[in-house]
């Protein structure tokens, strides 16, 4: 039952447990990062409202299947979760299941870039620039939320890039805790986008 | 710590997170309001948390500190909020009525 561990720790529990310590305080300074920029959001939203007349600024996304929001990266969230138990299992190789992530990161990248896309484009398109005039999207409040909207999903993007090279690591060279790690990072960020379907999408 | 999560109990929580989605994007059709999307956030949060985060089951250190990070969290918001919440005359966290009339004209004044 003595599974190797390294030459520090006194066993591999004992190193199970400084691992998932450690990224549980990694995790904690990450919600004070993604806190603050929800704060923003919090204390600026009732103001978009404003904008809110006959299509609100989250509504503009919604209203275009372009800008259509992805539901969830929860599809990938099982399969972790799986790759997680099977890691602290008696056959370590058992947890490269986490390798199928389910069409989650890809498809919400898809779907994001194609967000951004159609605002980055906006001013190039008489058509929809004639739309954005009239729905009043030109204003101060609609610049802050288009500003925050690409920060919020901006910065979230980068963790979903982020954790899914690390689930590739884990997939291509699945160590127990590696694969916990990784599945508390991956969990994380789909805590994170949880709170942003309904703060950026559905206000 | 070495007890583990049956893959039945872990199925079950994702299919009550798609359930969950569902009734986000439901209350979202219906337009019952921001509280109650957030408030299936806040459960859907919690459902990850406490299973496929096994903060259920986890070394009471990790669960301190799970607790503290929404602590201070806390503490952001409260502070932040008392503070624009407080002030007096255009606090521009109303109920959208007011100052949503008056924001998107002096706006306009203020773009230019």
């Amino acid at each position: 039952m003595s599974q190797p561990h390294a030459a520090h720790f006194a066993s591999a529990e004992e190193q199970a447990h400084a691992v998932a310590l450690g990224t549980w305080l990694f995790l904690a300074g990450e919600v004070l990062v993604f806190g603050a920029l929800f704060l923003a959001v919090t204390v600026a939203q009732p103001a978009w409202t404003t904008l809110r007349g006959p299509v609100s600024a989250s509504g503009h996304f919604t209203a275009d299947p372009a800008g259509a929001p992805p539901p969830c990266c929860s599809p990938a969230a099982w399969p972790v979760a799986l790759a997680a138990r099977a890691a602290r299992g008696p056959r370590p190789g058992a947890a490269r299941p986490c390798g199928c992530r389910g069409r989650g990161p890809s498809g919400w990248f898809s779907s994001r870039s194609r967000g951004w896309n159609m605002r980055a484009r906006r001013p190039g398109r008489p058509v929809a620039r004639a739309r954005v005039r009239r729905r009043g999207l030109r204003s101060p409040r609609a610049a802050q939320f288009f500003w925050l909207y690409l920060v919020l999903t901006g910065v979230h993007a980068v963790h979903v890039l982020v954790g899914v090279a690390l689930l590739s690591l884990a997939a291509w060279a699945p160590a127990p805790q590696r694969v916990e790690g990784v599945g508390l990072f991956w969990h994380f960020v789909d805590l994170v986008w949880i709170y942003l379907l309904p703060a950026l999408y559905l206000a | 710590m070495t007890s583990r999560p049956s893959p039945a109990r872990l199925l079950l929580t994702w299919l009550l997170l798609l359930a969950l989605l569902a009734a986000t994007l439901g209350a979202y059709a219906l337009e019952l309001g921001l509280a109650l999307s957030l408030a299936i956030a806040t459960l859907k949060a919690a459902a990850i948390l406490r299973e496929f985060m096994e903060l259920r089951r986890a070394h009471p250190t990790l669960r301190l500190v799970a607790a503290g990070s929404l602590l201070f969290l806390a503490v952001l918001f409260c502070l932040t909020l008392a503070d624009v919440l407080g002030r007096p005359g255009g606090t521009g966290l109303s109920q959208g009525g007011s100052a949503g009339a008056v924001g998107a004209p002096k706006s306009k004044a203020e773009g230019g």
